[in-house]
């Protein structure tokens, strides 16, 4: 039983079934606030009713931290996913697949009206990639590095280890199909290369 | 501010008073009519301990309405430190009413949004939108923080007052018009009308509003639409989220339910609605069983259903668990022989028999608990190989089955019970470590046993970092022996604390200024939540015990004046803490509630308060306030509550610290002797043994081992001398160095092994649990 709510600061107190999950990554207060600040719509939870012994309660099941970046006039005016995690006990339901679809309604259209959806993951996540690929997104380029502990120099020197593949989901305002491309694949950039 | 203005302030601030003075003088001499010079001078008089001088030449300025914002700071500050808040505002209130000037007043403003003070936002806000009427922007903060003020937890406002602030903030935005209108500004709007319980005029502006209402504003509607029991306006606002939009939320399924039957629409069309849903979903086949419940027909069926459909996945025990069907423990029972006797093995079979296990515990009266542990065991074994094939981060969910064996296990509390169970744990990591709910019931057994350094380990292990200290750090802080390595990770945990006071500070204004109002309720709650936090206060008291035992002198004195601005709170017993501890993630498993957990004190504000009120008649030499905090000491040691937040043996040991205060705090009396024999008679080893046995035994010892650093401290202070007391506390120093009572522990899990773990695998477990016990014994201390 999901419903769908503003995140707010003091949801940080209890996201642990969340966050204490491997893969979920917790940063400081500062970086939580600011996505509030500036993109206070793109940042929202998931929650869930539970009901032991007669003692009802919300948890929070997931969120999603998004934002809208980039200049309209570099076609890089775009939403871009920061985070989408799930607590593990809400998983295989597509509940990160309706977070995403969520923020991708919010954006489309006004006020955000952005030309695509983004978001990073690692080149050894094939399972997130089979996730956002049944979603509608495709490669664009693999950043080199990405996860890395140093700024790489070289595009070509890849690893799969560190690197990351910047996946991309068409949205309608990009009429022409500018902001995608088939063989994303073979396409290498470099961290600093992505900053927007 | 001049580069001298700054170094008088650094001089200050580093205890270098001479050249602070001496500075200072020679700027009041050549600007004797500069109050920011006069305000230092009370700042300094504070920070040399001069109160009263201070406080005197305060209210002297006070009474000359200083208006120079520096000087109105500075004031603020001595006020402040002076343990007067009413006095710091009074300074502003009154310079705004003689020099009402905008930027004064925003200087106000500010300062209130740096300190939290959501009660002097309010005024401030209001006196600067009555300053320029008619500014929409200042109107929009005046009536937000008239929202705030009425919204706040913490403000301790009646509800007369909050009534009244909620119809003064949409007051104060009645002229304006909304249609047209950003989101924040509606918010604000709309929220103050729902706390008016005005929920037509609500309806009325988000039925017109011109923009795209965003998710506040959403569920404000259908909020009103329900409240005003508009129930064919809800229907369809609710089925055009679901069906059109695509919102998939459960809360707007329940809207279209009630709606739907308030409509007079039949039970088969609200479920032939519902049926409709594409995808069907989790929440389309909750929301048929949500119907069903609300028409009053049988849920039973539909329950099934959804078992059929849903066992495999891991939210099936939770949901069906909130409608508490009638039991059908036989078809859980008979899918569970079935996938038993299947050669299958994959994933969603091993998690409905997850699910199945959670049913039987649940249901089944008549629970056979050893026949239950194995069955848990041999489907943990079964479904071994899911271990090899899985992805690295995905949990093993046959884990659940064992933690769910551990506690039932629990019950049993003793220390080989416990250390079986950690082999038991540690054989699960070993074979899937990113488990965390297995390793964070492996750091709660760890620090129950006095394995710190292995509780630390699984903490860091778990990646605990940040904003997650707040809620998480009780579960090895309180635990702790105090060793360097440990002091360490307390300093690393404070931290946090210090960047996010700044990381919010700039925040909080940051979001005025971009009008972020949806955001700021919870903004300045959070900030005054970590602000007052008991996992705060425990930390920064447990830090102080740490610094004193371990003679870390610098560190010592930094926490110390700490708990020293707190000093008229403590002695008043008004000290505001909030709990914002997570108790429910350790034992968020199996079908819960868990029940068998293992007995751990847990502090509360009354702890906080017995502890402040300690370590300031520590550092308290004037017999006036050392009269009031000794009567604050006593009372919180008395108070009911108390009780549950200290292990038996501390009980002991503030009873010890009271006599202990009485005789150093207190002017000498007929009452030192007996004070001395009672001292004396509890310094012994026999003594400890009585009040502390097990893993208390050693907390114990590092209790009595701050005892003496204290006695150390304060009798060297005070005119008072006892031969027979420094005697024994000599004697009991010398027994505890010579005792070998930890050992004792270190011999009761010899041998201990658990089913199921490889013999090897135990020992090594054993040899790890008995080297972290040398290392976190009390010896390490002497």
């Amino acid at each position: 039983m999901t419903s769908i709510k503003p995140f707010q600061i003091e949801d940080l107190l209890d996201v642990n079934p969340v966050n204490l999950d491997p893969l979920t990554e917790s940063y400081n207060v500062q970086f939580y606030l600011e996505y509030l600040i500036q993109w206070p719509t793109l940042f929202f939870k998931s929650t869930e009713i539970s009901d032991f012994a007669n003692v009802e309660k919300r948890e929070i099941s997931g969120y999603m931290m998004g934002k809208a970046e980039g200049q309209l006039a570099k076609k890089e005016w775009h939403t871009h996913i920061t985070a989408v995690s799930v607590n593990s006990y809400y998983r295989r339901l597509g509940l990160a697949s309706h977070l995403c679809s969520e923020l991708e309604r919010l954006t489309k259209g006004p006020p955000y009206e952005t030309l695509f959806v983004d978001l990073f993951v690692k080149v050894t996540n094939t399972l997130a990639q089979q996730l956002y690929e049944k979603l509608g997104y495709s490669v664009y380029r693999r950043v080199v590095g990405y996860y890395g502990r140093t700024l790489p120099t070289d595009s070509s020197k890849i690893d799969d280890k560190i690197d990351a593949f910047d996946m991309r989901k068409l949205l309608p305002r990009d009429v022409n199909r500018e902001t995608v491309r088939a063989d994303g694949k073979n396409h290498n950039v470099l961290p600093q290369d992505v900053t927007f | 501010m001049s580069e001298t203005d700054a170094s008088i302030l650094s001089a200050i601030d580093q205890g270098q008073f001479s050249l602070a003075q001496s500075l200072l003088s020679r700027k009041l001499k050549k600007f004797p009519n500069k109050s920011y010079y006069w305000a230092v001078n009370c700042y300094l008089l504070v920070s040399l301990g001069k109160h009263e001088e201070a406080l005197s030449q305060s209210n002297a300025l006070k009474e000359k309405v200083p208006s120079d914002p520096h000087a109105l700071e500075m004031l603020y500050k001595v006020f402040e430190l002076l343990g007067r808040p009413k006095d710091a505002n009074m300074i502003y209130e009154n310079a705004v009413k003689k020099y009402p000037s905008a930027d004064l007043i925003e200087c106000w403003f500010q300062l209130a949004v740096s300190k939290f003070d959501i009660k002097t936002m309010q005024k401030a806000a209001m006196a600067l939108q009555k300053h320029k009427k008619g500014d929409r922007k200042l109107a929009m903060r005046a009536a937000f923080c008239c929202l705030n003020l009425a919204l706040s937890k913490v403000c301790k406002i009646t509800e007369k007052e909050a009534t009244l602030y909620s119809n003064l903030g949409e007051k104060l935005l009645e002229l304006f018009d909304f249609v047209s209108g950003s989101t924040q500004e509606v918010y604000v709007y709309c929220k103050l009308l729902k706390n008016n319980e005005k929920y037509q005029e609500i309806a009325l502006l988000l039925s017109s509003y011109e923009g795209t209402l965003d998710l506040d504003l959403q569920l404000l509607y259908l909020d009103a639409l329900d409240k005003l029991e508009k129930w064919e306006e809800l229907y369809l606002l609710a089925k055009k989220l679901l069906f059109e939009v695509q919102f998939n939320d459960f809360d707007t399924w329940k809207y279209l339910i009630r709606a739907s039957k308030n409509t007079s629409r039949d039970y088969v069309e609200c479920q032939d609605l519902i049926s409709l849903h594409r995808p069907s979903t989790r929440n389309s086949q909750l929301a048929a069983i949500e119907a069903a419940k609300l028409y009053e027909k049988p849920v039973d069926a539909l329950i099934l259903n959804y078992y059929k459909n849903f066992s495999s996945k891991l939210c099936c025990y939770t949901d069906i668990s909130y409608y508490q069907p009638t039991p059908f423990i036989d078809k859980i029972k008979e899918t569970t022989s079935e996938i038993l006797a299947s050669s299958k093995v994959n994933t969603a079979s091993l998690i409905t028999l997850v699910n199945n296990q959670k049913f039987i515990q649940t249901w089944d009266d008549k629970l056979d608990k050893l026949a239950f542990i194995a069955a848990n065991w041999a489907i943990y074994h079964k479904f071994q190989p899911l271990l090899a094939e899985k992805v690295e981060t995905d949990a093993y969910s046959a884990n659940e089955l064992i933690l769910m064996n551990v506690v039932l296990s629990l019950e049993d509390k003793s220390a080989s019970n416990i250390v079986k169970n950690i082999i038991t744990l540690e054989h699960l990591l070993d074979k899937d470590p990113q488990d965390f709910k297995v390793r964070l019931l492996l750091l709660h057994l760890y620090a129950s046993i006095n394995c710190d350094s292995l509780a630390v380990h699984n903490y860091n292990k778990l990646r605990i970092k940040m904003f997650q200290h707040e809620s998480l750090s009780h579960l090895i802080v309180d635990s702790m022996t105090p060793t360097k390595a440990n002091l360490q990770e307390l300093i690393n945990i404070y931290r946090f604390y210090l960047s996010a006071d700044g990381e919010l500070n700039e925040s909080v204004s940051l979001a005025f200024e971009k009008e972020v109002y949806n955001k700021l309720e919870s903004f300045t709650l959070f900030s005054i939540k970590l602000k007052n936090s008991l996992s705060r206060y425990v930390l920064l008291l447990q830090l102080i015990k740490f610094c004193r035992i371990l003679n870390d002198h610098q560190y010592l004195n930094y926490f110390s004046r700490i708990v020293q601005e707190h000093e008229l709170e403590v002695s008043e017993g008004s000290l505001d803490v909030l709990d914002n501890r997570d108790y429910t993630t350790l034992w968020s498993f199996g079908s819960q509630p868990n029940t068998s957990k293992l007995p751990t004190v847990k502090r509360g504000k009354e702890y906080v308060q017995l502890m402040c009120a300690k370590e300031l008649l520590i550092l308290e030499n004037d017999f006036t306030k050392t009269t009031k905090l000794i009567k604050q000491f006593n009372k919180a040691l008395n108070s009911e509550k108390i009780h549950d937040q200290l292990a038996q043996h501390e009980q002991w040991t503030f009873k010890l610290l009271l006599n202990l205060f009485k005789l150093f705090k207190q002017p000498p009396s007929k009452e030192s002797e007996a004070l001395v024999n009672f001292l004396v008679k509890n310094l012994k080893l026999e003594k400890i043994k009585l009040v502390a046995s097990g893993a208390g035994l050693n907390r114990c010892l590092f209790e009595v081992l701050e005892f003496i650093k204290i006695y150390e401290q304060i009798s060297r202070r005070n005119g008072f001398k006892s031969e027979i007391l420094l005697k024994a506390v000599a004697n009991v120093a010398q027994e505890i160095k010579n005792s070998k009572l930890t050992d004792l522990t270190l011999s009761e899990i010899d041998n201990v092994s658990a089913d199921d773990v490889p013999r090897e695998s135990a020992t090594e477990v054993v040899e790890m649990i008995k080297k972290s016990l040398k290392e976190s014994s009390y010896k390490k201390c002497i």
